[in-house]
């Protein structure tokens, strides 16, 4: 008995939608971008310091008589440019300074990000603070700042160069996470920090190094009021060799961590 | 051998079930009431065991049988006719009921076929596709029609009754009383739609269009859907979506009739996505799109003339979503990979 007519008809449908559902398989998804909880950035390529010195509270320059910044385009961890910080800090000669900061209108959290290059090691007599919060008593009153937390630099045992974050509400540095934590030189690392100001239990402070959290602090006031200061900074005291530098790179406050991987606004 | 009215007497009353049954259901005896029926049945009995037999009078197809039906053809119906009664009292009764010109109609379904006499209507499932058997069986149901008229026609008595037959291959389905309803090539499905994101916590509100192309069990489902915003959160990241997708299925019936139709589809889909970040410092609306294969299932019941409401549930498999990126994280997690959705609405038929 002949099949009927429909049956000899379905086969090139179904091979039809098949064949679709099969070349549908192959195609990619792509990426779609649906906004951004970056701030603000300083990428230093338009070589100069606008991007700091043209927003509201921010200032780049020198407090000390040997401090020096520039554009420079030596060494850039994206793009072409970046900042290079340079001090003299001998011993005798006192803290000095060079750098960039942001103060207030800053969130009440959020998180900042700096890249940092190291040309050279430097022999760390008293401090090297290349990071850090500052703070006022009263958030008015430009008299009542003072020191926070401050993220630097110093010389570990075998003579290599290590994080030290300090923790001036308790005069006292905090304990890293990570033993043996090696800064490198020749290199780009990443500082990134969350940061919560507040007055109660709520405030907070979490420091990733190149990702990886060195210090977590939780659940004690971290200001006295809702006024903060962020240095990005070459800040010495006795170093040697004199004419210590860094080079500074795409300095990032955001609302969403940005790690090393991190993408910024063109 | 048997008399007519003897062999009349095993009949079943009508509606009928299938041919098989003629020959093995109990004999029961002839009531007056009955007559047509008897005569109706043994004519049946005739034709089964004796195709082509008594074609003295044959009808005349154009004026009498007609339809653009190649299996049955109206010939071999006005033929079956022919040899069961006088054709012009059949006519005769016919052209008194409902129904139009011309009294008889035939429509070939493929699988089944449809016979009109007068104002009475039934549809056979015959998928072998036996048009002899069909003629028959269509002419006995024009017998039966013409009864139903009223004044029983002149049944031509066999001169002999044959033994019974072996069982028919075909199997004729009962059918409900009332006529069955029409069948379209195209229609078109309008439905309310939801569809959720599995693992993107959203479900969202949308509409489905699509045209369908039958023929047979096998239909053809090309059409689109939107999805109104809706809030999600992907990755951790509330965004605010929407998605317009076309689609292509092919849809087998599992039923041919009844009151609740079921039916599986397969097919391709491509979509439009649109995501917006909602709690980003600064947001913006992104678009990507989608291709995967699509599964669903549903029900088509309440058939009438015009259409029939229909309930589909579907999945969807986009193999390759896209990402979602928010700076500066980058890449937050993917859309979802897997679709559910599900649609109530109307299929109305267009031709």
């Amino acid at each position: 008995m002949p099949r009927p007519c429909l049956q000899r008809r379905r086969s090139p449908v179904l091979v039809g939608a098949a064949a679709l559902a099969a070349s549908c398989l192959s195609a990619c998804g792509g990426s779609i971008e649906v906004g951004s909880d970056v701030l603000w950035t300083a990428r230093f390529e338009a070589g100069t310091f606008d991007e700091w010195n043209q927003t509201p509270g921010g200032n780049a320059g020198v407090s000390s008589p040997t401090g020096s910044i520039e554009v420079s385009g030596e060494h850039a961890h994206s793009g072409g440019l970046a900042a290079r910080l340079t001090v003299d800090a001998p011993s005798g000669a006192g803290p000095q300074s060079a750098g960039m900061s942001r103060r207030d209108g800053l969130p009440a959290e959020g998180y900042y990000s700096a890249w940092y290059y190291l040309p050279a090691t430097e022999n760390v007599a008293l401090y090297w603070v290349i990071f850090k919060f500052r703070q006022r008593a009263v958030a008015d009153d430009p008299a009542s700042e003072g020191e926070l937390f401050d993220v630097g630099l110093f010389n570990s045992t075998d003579g290599q160069m290590t994080l030290d974050v300090y923790d001036h509400r308790v005069g006292a540095a905090v304990p890293l996470q990570v033993a043996g934590l090696v800064v490198p030189v020749g290199a780009w690392f990443q500082i990134e920090a969350f940061y919560r100001n507040a007055s109660d239990t709520t405030g907070a402070l979490t420091v990733w190094f190149d990702g990886q959290v060195v210090v977590d602090l939780q659940g004690a006031a971290t200001s006295p009021t809702p006024w903060v200061e962020w240095d990005v900074l070459n800040l010495g005291n006795e170093l040697t060799p004199s004419g210590a530098s860094l080079f500074v790179d795409d300095c990032v406050l955001s609302r969403r961590r940005v790690g090393p991987q991190g993408h910024l606004p063109d | 051998m048997r008399s007519f009215g003897e062999n009349a007497g095993r009949l079943p009353n009508a509606p009928m079930h299938t041919v098989t049954e003629f020959w093995h259901r109990p004999g029961t005896g002839l009531t007056p009431g009955a007559h047509l029926r008897c005569v109706a049945g043994a004519a049946l009995l005739a034709l089964l065991a004796r195709p082509g037999h008594a074609r003295a009078q044959p009808a005349d197809p154009p004026a009498m049988v007609d339809g653009a039906s190649a299996c049955p053809e109206p010939r071999a119906v006005g033929d079956a006719l022919g040899a069961l009664v006088q054709v012009d009292r059949v006519e005769h009764r016919l052209r008194a009921l409902a129904g139009g010109a011309p009294p008889v109609e035939l429509t070939d379904l493929g699988a089944a076929f449809r016979v009109r006499a007068g104002d009475r209507t039934r549809e056979y499932q015959d998928e072998a596709r036996d048009c002899g058997n069909r003629a028959k069986l269509a002419a006995l149901f024009v017998v039966l029609a013409a009864d139903s008229a009223g004044e029983p026609p002149v049944a031509k008595v066999p001169p002999s009754l044959p033994a019974p037959p072996a069982p028919a291959a075909a199997s004729v389905s009962q059918k409900p009383a009332a006529p069955a309803p029409r069948t379209h090539v195209l229609s078109l499905e309008v439905a309310a739609d939801g569809r959720m994101g599995i693992g993107a916590s959203s479900v969202a509100p949308g509409a489905l269009v699509q045209l369908v192309w039958e023929r047979g069990r096998l239909s053809l489902a090309a059409g689109g859907r939107g999805s109104a915003p809706a809030q999600a959160t992907i990755g951790g990241l509330d965004v605010r979506q929407w998605r317009v997708a076309a689609q292509l299925a092919a849809r087998v019936r599992l039923l041919q009739n009844g009151l609740v139709i079921p039916f599986v589809e397969l097919g391709a889909i491509a979509a439009l996505l649109s995501e917006r970040g909602t709690d980003q410092a600064q947001v913006r609306t992104g678009k990507g799109g989608e291709v995967g294969i699509v599964a669903g299932a549903g029900i088509s019941f309440l058939r009438r003339d015009w259409g029939a409401p229909f309930v589909l549930v579907e999945a969807e498999l986009d193999p390759v979503p896209p990402n979602l990126s928010v700076l500066p994280a980058g890449d937050v997690g993917r859309t979802p990979r897997l679709w559910a959705g599900a649609a109530v609405g109307m299929s109305l038929g267009l031709f």
